[in-house]
């Protein structure tokens, strides 16, 4: 099957839809990720289940708004249980929260099945929700004295559903923010956590009920759980984290929905467009990934990349104070000696050539002699720092620290790396020691004379 | 009422049976799974299940053949437990916490099912009949297929628990202790995975997702409040999970249109209400039980102390041990002024000590006496609470003007152990409490 044409005024909204509903979600999403309650979010979106249903067997009618009105109420009550059932009980906060929402989902099954000869009521239509449908159901809105807009229905109230979340966290924000991170200072100066958890508790109710329709009940979880948390990996600020929750939410509704047309059929002739939904869930999580890997403070990739320099930086440090070590006995070093070093600190072949080169290059060795490898002047002054600092730390562990002399070697090796010029001079200072306690010379501070 | 027909009391049987293996199993692994703070994984590896079980049908359906259970089982059980490691990666790679990781495990994973489905409704052959089943449970139309693979998955995980008991208690409790004397901490936390895994797996066929979900959860909250040892509450949970699944089976054989996994959860449910009103841990009646009775203590141990300190030695100067515990009677009047206590409810106090014979009315009753046991009793108290004043004021640097109120509400909770060694501890640097 070719893919087919994007068509604007359906898939147009469709994409807004998406991004209206993961913007909504975004926002409480944000504010349930610093709280440690993201699970919530899922919790209520099986929770809404008793109360659709029973609006529907009640009012006997497919009022959306009376069915709306139904799960909002439900929603609140499960979360609200899960909260008396942890902070009254003492019940563990996940299992509080997964006994109440699987009783509600039970109840809600039984209500259905109970109902069923009376109505016509399909859970699996509440689950997965009909993106795709969205533009097909509309409404009219006329502004007086502009003209009137036909929208789909959805719009309007994600929109509602997005302003109220908005105003809530920018009217709230420091009590939100104080209940968030020091929860015993905002209960002492009068924030009642219960009452924070509550209106939180509504607030994700309100959005996951307004999205469940659009986006489907389970997708709101991805949408509630993965675009915040991409943001934090973005920024370790709360502000701008719930500012780019919802932009994150527009990237994730335009790549999704258009992977949603476009990959099936690319993939197979014989395959039509899938659920955007569900793709639109997908990507969330890929974004979650990106920025986990690119994020500038917690990133992987940079992570990954600094332990890298550092473990380049160290095998370079050995390396001048191994030739440093067998000058001062009067031997030459022999290639064979430092591979066997590096076999013993387990440092790998392509480290150990990438330190030497690194260093040859920098002209602080002399790695021209098939056989050998020479310090230089220059090398010499290095390597002697970090000589400085392993005998300096040697000496301050074996004198301050009272830990035997036989002790201590592994533990400098490991300081010496770190160690800057004012720590070893603050060193030097403590220690007064110009022999370390294996009896070798201290290096002397170069630049001091 | 006419016998039901046989074939309906074998169907019954097998649904009884299944459901009570499940249970069984589902109780004991959701244990060690809330004792890991972990308990929503369950709901989280279940609902990873399903983009397995699209797969599955996708590739099976590719080569040509038709649906099959074990390939759509062994689908299920690759992206729950993907999704279950996929958890643990984000937790140690991100710092993001536990609540994080699942809920974008869940809900993507989920997502990625669902479009999944999207594309195996539109393959030729794609008929997703039964897959919903996995969603809502189908406990009433089991067949004995149901059967054997639940007791062979229920089996394995209950051998695994037994095998790995004190393994898997140790993760629980000391991760790090574990780590550090060589347990395989990593491998071990993976079994449990893997016996979550199976139960889901299992479970879902035969009962559907939040069938599953639940019995993971909610007898291992039960046994949880029953008990704090952690044997006995695997046993518990596990007992709790068989009774709820066959008790959900039962009550749905005894009604129409009850369907039976709802009901299972119900039952779990109420199990879990009961315990956690009665339960001897965590029970809510026995932690009131006990609060009750502290009260009472503090209130009579106030009574006490008020007493001996407003009433005097009848003979001065109190030259022996005994004359000192013979006190002057104490007006109410003055005895109401002491503490914050209604009339009436100083009158009860004082009822019930006089029955235990610690302290007598005077003749006109407007005053009351220490007796010489009361008098013994209240001046073992005034002793503590000078004790506590001395070790406030020395050790703990508090100001002598402020340590009354301190010792006020620490003199209660001690035992006679730590009394000793506060006086051993007073005299050691010289002068002691006196009184």
């Amino acid at each position: 099957m070719p893919v087919r044409p994007f068509i604007p005024e359906i898939d147009g909204w469709i994409i807004a839809v998406g991004a209206l509903a993961g913007a909504a979600c975004a926002i409480p999403g944000a504010w349930l990720l610093v709280r440690g309650r993201v699970m919530a979010g899922d919790a209520v979106t099986h929770a809404v289940l008793p109360g659709i249903a029973g609006a529907f067997l009640a009012f006997q009618s497919r009022d959306p708004l009376l069915m709306l009105a139904g799960a909002a109420v439900s929603g609140v009550a499960c979360l609200l249980l899960a909260v008396v059932l942890e902070r009254t009980l003492r019940v563990d906060r996940g299992a509080a929260l997964g006994v109440a929402f699987t009783a509600f989902f039970a109840i809600g099954l039984v209500m259905i099945v109970q109902g069923a000869d009376r109505v016509d009521l399909d859970p699996s239509c509440v689950l997965y929700g009909a993106l795709e449908l969205t533009p097909i159901d509309v409404v009219t809105i006329s502004v007086p004295g502009l003209d009137s807009f036909t929208v789909p229905r959805a719009v309007p109230i994600l929109l509602v559903a997005l302003v109220v979340c908005g105003l809530v966290s920018w009217i709230l924000f420091k009590e939100l923010r104080l209940s968030a991170f020091d929860p015993g200072f905002a209960a002492a100066i009068g924030a009642r956590p219960l009452v924070v958890d509550l209106l939180l508790a509504a607030l994700v109710a309100m959005v996951s009920v307004a999205a469940f329709e659009s986006v489907g009940s389970i997708l709101v979880v991805a949408l509630l759980a993965a675009l915040p948390a991409g943001a934090r990996m973005l920024t370790s600020r709360l502000g701008p984290m719930l500012l780019l929750g919802p932009a994150l939410a527009v990237v994730a509704s335009i790549v999704g929905h258009l992977a949603a047309i476009a990959v099936p059929p690319l993939a197979s002739d014989a395959l039509g467009d899938t659920s955007s939904a569900g793709s639109i869930a997908v990507v969330a999580g890929l974004l979650f990934l990106a920025c986990a890997l690119i994020g500038p403070e917690r990133g992987i990739v940079l992570r990954v990349l600094r332990e890298r320099r550092l473990r380049e930086r160290i095998a370079r440090e050995e390396l001048l104070a191994l030739l440093w070590r067998s000058q001062e006995r009067g031997l030459p070093v022999q290639r064979v000696a430092v591979r066997e070093h590096f076999q013993q600190m387990a440092v790998g072949r392509r480290v150990m050539m990438a330190a030497i080169n690194a260093l040859a290059r920098s002209g602080l060795v002399d790695a021209r002699d098939e056989q050998r490898i020479l310090l230089t002047t220059e090398g010499s002054r290095e390597a002697s720092r970090v000589i400085r600092s392993h005998r300096l730390w040697e000496s301050y562990l074996t004198e301050q620290a009272s830990l035997r002399p036989d002790h201590v070697h592994a533990t400098a090796s490991r300081l010496e790396h770190v160690t800057g010029d004012a720590l070893a001079a603050q060193l030097a200072s403590e220690t007064n020691a110009t022999i370390d306690p294996h009896g070798h010379q201290i290096p002397q501070d170069e630049a001091r004379g | 009422m006419e016998p039901p027909p046989p074939m309906m009391d074998w169907t019954l049987r097998t649904v009884l049976l299944t459901v009570s293996l499940l249970g069984a199993a589902a109780g004991a692994a959701g244990a060690f799974v809330l004792l890991r703070r972990r308990a929503l994984l369950g709901d989280v590896m279940s609902h990873a299940a399903l983009p397995g079980v699209a797969i599955a049908f996708i590739v099976t359906a590719s080569l040509g053949l038709t649906r099959s259970l074990p390939a759509l089982a062994l689908g299920a059980a690759l992206t729950a437990l993907a999704g279950a490691w996929c958890v643990s990666w984000i937790r140690r790679q991100t710092r993001l916490r536990d609540d994080a990781a699942m809920g974008i495990v869940l809900g993507c994973f989920y997502g990625l099912g669902v479009a999944l489905l999207g594309i195996v409704q539109s393959l030729p052959t794609g008929q997703q009949a039964g897959l919903t089943h996995l969603l809502l449970g189908h406990v009433a139309s089991m067949t004995s297929s149901d059967l054997w693979s639940v007791l062979a998955g229920a089996s394995v995980v209950l051998i695994l628990t037994l095998a790995l008991f004190k393994e898997w208690r140790l993760l629980c409790f000391d991760e790090p202790f574990a780590q550090a004397i060589g347990r395989p901490t990593r491998r071990l936390d993976a079994m449990l995975m893997v016996a979550l895994g199976l139960v889901i797996v299992v479970g879902m066929q035969a009962a559907g997702l939040l069938v599953v979900v639940a019995l993971l959860i909610t007898p291992a909250a039960a046994a949880r409040a029953c008990t704090v040892r952690t044997g006995s509450m695997v046993a518990i949970a596990s007992a709790i999970g068989a009774l709820s699944g066959a008790g959900g089976a039962l009550l749905s054989a005894s009604a129409p249109d009850l369907p039976a996994g709802a009901l299972c959860v119900l039952v779990a449910c109420a199990a879990f209400l009961v315990a956690l009103v009665v339960g001897p841990a965590e029970g809510v009646l026995w932690r009131a039980l006990r609060r009750w009775r502290l009260e009472a203590r503090v209130r009579r141990e106030h009574l006490l102390r008020a007493m001996w300190e407003l009433s005097s030695p009848c003979e001065r100067p109190a030259t022996t041990p005994a004359a000192l515990l013979r006190r002057t009677p104490v007006a109410l009047a003055t005895l109401l002024q002491r503490r914050s206590w209604s009339g009436p409810r100083l009158r009860a106090l004082i009822g019930r000590e006089a029955r235990r014979g610690y302290i007598q009315w005077t003749a006109t009753r407007d005053a009351v006496t220490l007796t010489e046991a009361g008098s013994a009793q209240a001046r073992s108290l005034e002793r503590i609470h000078r004790l506590w004043e001395e070790y406030l004021t020395r050790r703990a640097d508090i100001a002598p003007t402020h340590v009354d109120r301190d010792a006020d509400i620490i003199e209660h909770v001690l035992g006679p152990e730590l009394v000793q060694q506060l006086e051993r501890d007073l005299d050691r640097r010289g002068g002691g409490a006196t009184a």
